[in-house]
C-alpha cells in the first residue's frame, strides 16, 4: 500500500475524531482524536427522533460520528418502538461495516412479525443511517460505495395526492400540477388514492382529474398517474385505455389491490402502458412476486419503507437481471431524498424520474438542514458531499420532536 | 498532511456559528482529501500456464490484483488486452458496476458467458482489491459486510472419467486430502457430454473406493460433469445416495439443457448444484427458474467477478437457493470467493479448494495467500483481498 493511502487513513480517523470532540458526542468533548483503522470503527447508539412529518434514526459510532437514517412515516409510533425494542440490540456493538450481517439479523430476528410493513420501515431506518455513516468516515459519497455513479443528476416528477377527491377539488389539483410546472417540473403526477376500500367508484373521480391537470399542464408535461389500488382488472384495463389513449398517460400506478398480482397481471397484458407497482412492496422476495407473478414493467420501491440502501440495492438487482426499471417512490424532501439519489446514481436500470413531493409541503423537515436540494429544470443534482450529502443540524432536530 | 489541521478548538468553546462552518468545512475536506478522482491508469496482464493475473494501477499509484478463470489463459489474456483494457482505462475506479457494464456490453457479440465473462471477472476482482485498499478496508467490509470469518472447504479432485486418476490414484488423492483435515471431499468425474451415458461409466467403481477410504464420518460429494441423460441421472443419484451417502450430486446432466436438470431434481432427494457453467445474473436466472437445481455453485472467476456475483447471490437468495462457490484456482481467486462468500448470507455452507501441494508453484507467487486450516477456509482480512503477489516471482513464471 501507497503512504499516501496510509496517511489518507489516519486523517480519516483524526478528522472522524475531531468531529467527536466538538459536536456530535458532546460527552466526548475533552478527548483527543481517536486513531484507529477505518475498519475497526463500531457502533455506540441508535437513537429515535419522531418528528410531525418524519422518523429519523441516528446511528452514533466510536468514531464520534454519526449517520442519518429515516424510517417511513406511516405509523411513527410503531416503527419507533420496533427500532428501539426489536432492533437496536442487533445494532450497537457491531461494526459500521456490516451494514448487509447486521440488516439479516435484524430482519430475521423480527420475521415473525410480519416480513414487511414496520420491520421493513424500521431496518430502513438503520440502513439507511449506516450507509451515510460509511460514507462520511471513508469520506467519499455513499453512491460511491454502493458500486460507483451512472449519473449525476435525476430528473423527478411532482408528486401530489387528492384522498380520492376528498383533499383537493379538480380545480385545486389542477392549480398544484401547474405549480409544479411553474418551478421547472417536467413531470408531475396524480395520486388519486381511490384505495381497496371504494373500489371501482362511480362515478369515477379519475376522470374529471386527470382532465383537469392535463388541461392545466397542457400536453407536453407527463403526467402519471397512480389509482393507488382503486380498481379492479376490468376497470383498470378499461380506465388505462382511456387514460393512454385520450390523455397522454404512459405511466399507470398501482390501478389494482396490492393484494391481487395476478389481477395486476391480467392489466399488464392487457395494456401498453407502462404498469409500475412496488411502494407497498417491501422486500426482495415481494418485489420478485411483483416481476414474475403481476408481470409489473417498473419497480416502485421506497428506500424508507423497503428496507433501505441494502434491500433497494437488492431489488435494482433483480430488476436488471429481468429488464425492469426502477422509479424509487420518495415522499420526503431531505434524508429519503439523499438516500434515494445515492441509489439512483449506483444502478443502471434507474427509470427516468425520481417522485418528489413539494418541499414547500414539508418545511418542519427542510427547516433542518442547511439547504433543500433545488429542483432546476425538473431535475435534483446528485449530492457528492460525503456519505448521503445531507448536513442535519442534530440540534434543531433534537428540538423538533415531537410527543 | 497533518492532521492537526484539523483538530478544532474544545467543543464547549466553540459557538454554534463555529462549528456549523467547520463541520461543513470538514464534510467538504473530507470529499477532497478522498481518493475519489482516481482513475484507472493500467492494466497488466501476466499470463502463465496455469492462471492469468490481472493487475490493475490506479491514477494514484494504487495497485489491485484479480484472476481470471484459467480454462484457456491465452484467450483471456488477448479478451483483456483487445477489448476490455481500452474500455476501463482512464475511467473512474469506483465506478464498479459501470464498468463492469461498459466491458460487457461492448463486447457480449462474442457471446454472454464464458471468455468474455471470465476475462471481465479478472479486471473487476483487481478492482476490487485497489477499491478497498484505497479505503484501508477488506473488500468483503466494501461488499457490505462479513456474516463469517471461516468457511468449511471441500477438497475437490478431477478423475477425467478415469483417464487422468486410476481408482487406486483417486483413493491416494481423496486420503491426502483427509490428511490435510478436510471433512468433506469431491470425486469430479469429468464425464462430459462427450461421454453421455456410456456403459464403460466408472462412476459406481470411483464412488465405492473413495468412500471406503474416507470412512462414513466424511462428506463426499460426486459430479458427474454433465456425463448423464436425465433418466440415467435419476437413476445414478438415487444409487449414489443410497449405496454411498452422497451428500449431492453436481451437474447430473448437461448445462445447456435446464428442463432435464428440473427432471432430475424433481425425481430424487439427494440435492442438485449446479451452475459453474452459468455466468452472470441472467444465466444463472435462467438456471434457477427453468433447471430448479437446489445449490448454485457460480465461480467467482468465471461469472463475472465479484460486482456480478454480488448480483447472483441476491437473485440466488431471492429465489431461496445457497451458494457453494465453484472455487478452483488456489491463490487470488480463491481469496475473491472467500471475500464474496463471507459477505452473502445465503452460503452453503461450503467452499471448493484444492490440494495446494499440486499447486507449489502458483502459491510461490505469493508473499501472502489464503489459510487453510481444521478443514475451513478463513475469510482473509485486509486490505484489499488480504493476500500479497509477488510480482517479481510471477514474472518469473510469465509465458511469452
Ligand atoms: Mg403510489
Ligand atoms: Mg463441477
Amino acid at each position: 500500500m501507497s503512504d499516501s493511502t496510509c496517511s489518507r487513513r489516519d486523517f480519516v480517523a483524526t478528522t472522524a475524531g475531531a468531529l467527536a470532540a466538538t459536536t456530535l458526542v458532546p460527552s466526548l468533548g475533552a478527548q483527543p482524536p481517536v486513531t484507529r483503522p477505518m475498519g475497526a470503527v463500531k457502533v455506540t447508539a441508535v437513537k429515535t427522533y419522531k418528528l410531525r412529518q418524519a422518523l429519523y434514526v441516528e446511528v452514533q459510532s466510536d468514531a464520534g460520528v454519526s449517520g442519518w437514517g429515516e424510517c417511513a412515516p406511516n405509523n411513527k409510533d410503531v416503527v419507533q418502538v420496533f427500532v428501539q425494542t426489536g432492533l437496536v440490540q442487533h445494532v450497537v456493538g457491531r461494526s459500521v461495516w456490516d451494514s448487509e450481517p447486521i440488516w439479516h439479523d435484524c430482519f430475521y430476528a423480527n420475521s415473525d412479525l410480519g416480513p414487511s410493513g414496520p420491520l421493513l420501515n424500521a431496518i430502513a431506518g438503520i440502513d439507511i443511517a449506516l450507509w451515510d455513516l460509511k460514507g462520511k468516515l471513508a469520506g467519499v459519497p455513499t453512491w460511491q460505495l454502493l458500486g460507483g455513479r451512472y449519473r449525476e443528476r435525476q430528473r423527478v416528477y411532482g408528486s401530489f395526492a387528492v384522498d380520492g377527491g376528498r383533499r383537493m377539488t379538480a380545480d385545486q389539483a389542477a392549480r398544484k400540477a401547474a405549480s409544479f410546472v411553474e418551478r421547472g417540473y417536467t413531470a408531475v403526477k396524480l395520486r388519486m388514492q381511490i384505495r381497496e376500500r371504494n373500489l371501482n367508484p362511480h362515478p369515477d373521480p379519475t376522470i374529471p382529474y386527470v382532465k383537469a391537470v392535463r388541461a392545466a399542464i397542457g400536453p407536453t408535461v407527463e403526467l402519471l398517474v397512480d389509482i393507488n389500488n382503486g380498481y379492479t382488472a376490468a376497470r383498470a384495463i378499461e380506465r388505462g385505455r382511456w387514460l393512454q389513449d385520450e390523455m397522454g398517460v404512459r405511466y399507470y400506478e398501482e390501478p389494482t389491490s396490492m393484494q391481487q398480482l395476478h389481477e395486476l397481471a391480467q392489466v399488464s397484458e392487457a395494456l401498453d402502458l407502462f404498469i409500475v407497482a412496488g411502494e407497498n412492496e417491501h422486500s426482495r422476495w415481494q418485489h420478485r412476486d411483483l416481476i414474475d407473478i403481476a408481470k409489473v414493467d417498473v419497480l416502485n420501491p421506497d428506500v424508507s419503507k423497503a428496507g433501505g440502501i441494502t434491500e433497494v440495492k437488492r431489488i435494482a438487482a433483480l430488476g436488471q437481471a429481468t429488464s425492469k426499471r426502477i422509479m424509487l417512490h420518495n415522499t420526503r424532501p431531505g434524508i429519503l431524498t439523499h438516500a434515494s439519489l445515492a441509489v439512483i446514481a449506483s444502478i443502471s436500470n434507474a427509470a427516468e424520474y425520481l417522485e418528489y413531493s413539494d418541499p414547500d409541503d414539508y418545511q418542519s423537515l427542510t427547516a433542518l438542514s442547511a439547504e433543500t436540494l433545488p429542483v432546476v429544470n425538473g431535475e435534483l443534482v446528485i449530492p457528492s458531499r460525503p456519505g448521503l450529502g445531507i448536513e442535519l443540524d442534530p440540534a434543531a432536530v433534537a428540538r423538533a420532536v415531537v410527543a | 498532511m497533518s492532521s492537526a489541521a484539523f483538530r478544532v478548538p474544545n467543543g464547549s468553546a466553540a459557538a454554534e456559528t463555529d462549528r456549523r462552518a467547520w463541520l461543513r468545512s470538514a464534510l467538504a475536506r473530507g470529499a477532497q482529501a478522498a481518493p475519489t478522482d482516481v482513475t484507472i491508469a493500467k492494466v497488466e496482464t501476466f499470463r502463465m500456464d496455469d492462471a492469468l493475473f490481472v493487475k490493475v494501477t490506479a491514477s494514484d499509484g494504487s495497485v489491485g490484483w484479480g484472476e481470471t478463470d484459467a480454462d484457456n489463459p491465452p484467450i483471456m489474456d488477448a479478451f483483456i488486452q483487445n477489448g476490455l483494457r481500452q474500455r476501463v482505462t482512464g475511467q473512474s475506479i469506483w465506478d464498479a458496476e459501470r464498468l463492469w457494464d461498459t466491458m460487457f456490453y461492448r463486447q457480449h457479440d462474442h457471446g454472454p458467458g464464458g471468455a468474455l465473462a471470465g476475462s471481465i471477472s479478472g479486471i473487476d476482482i483487481a478492482c476490487w482489491d485497489l477499491r478497498a485498499r484505497l479505503l484501508g478496508l477488506s473488500v468483503s467490509q466494501l461488499l457490505g459486510g462479513r456474516y463469517r470469518e471461516r468457511i468449511r472447504a471441500y477438497g475437490s479432485f478431477g478423475v477425467g472419467f478415469g483417464r487422468n486418476m486410476t481408482v487406486e490414484q483417486a483413493v491416494a488423492q481423496a486420503r491426502t486430502f483427509i490428511a490435510q483435515g478436510f471433512t468433506a471431499v469431491k470425486l469430479r468425474m469429468q464425464m462430459r457430454e462427450l461421454n453421455q451415458d456410456s456403459p464403460a461409466d466408472p462412476v459406481l467403481t470411483y464412488a465405492r473406493a473413495v468412500r471406503e477410504a474416507i470412512g462414513p464420518q466424511v462428506d463426499l460429494l460426486v459430479d458427474i460433469n454433465n456425463g448423464y441423460s436425465a433418466a440415467r441421472g435419476i437413476v445414478m443419484a438415487r444409487r449414489l445416495r443410497e449405496e454411498f451417502n452422497i451428500l449431492f450430486l453436481e451437474e447430473p446432466v448437461s448445462d445447456q439443457t435446464h428442463a432435464e436438470t428440473a427432471a432430475v431434481v424433481r425425481a430424487v432427494d439427494v440435492p442438485i448444484i449446479a451452475g459453474e457453467k452459468e455466468y452472470t445474473r441472467w444465466q444463472l436466472r435462467e438456471l434457477i427458474v427453468m433447471g430448479q437445481p437446489d445449490i448454485l455453485n457460480p465461480d467467482t472467476i468465471k461469472a463475472g467477478g465479484l460486482t456480478e456475483m454480488k448480483k447472483i447471490a441476491v437473485i440466488a437468495d431471492t429465489y431461496g437457493k445457497p451458494i457453494i462457490c465453484h472455487n478452483t484456482r488456489p491463490t487470488l481467486g480463491t481469496a475473491a470467493s472467500l471475500h464474496f462468500i463471507a459477505a452473502i448470507p445465503n452460503c452453503g455452507p461450503l467452499i471448493e479448494f484444492v490440494d495446494v501441494t499440486r499447486h507449489r508453484d502458483l502459491i510461490g507467487c505469493m508473499r501472502r495467500t489464503v489459510v487453510f486450516a481444521d478443514g475451513h477456509l478463513q475469510v482473509p482480512t485486509g486490505p484489499g483481498l488480504g493476500v500479497e503477489v509477488d510480482e517479481t516471482a510471477v514474472r518469473r513464471r510469465v509465458v511469452r
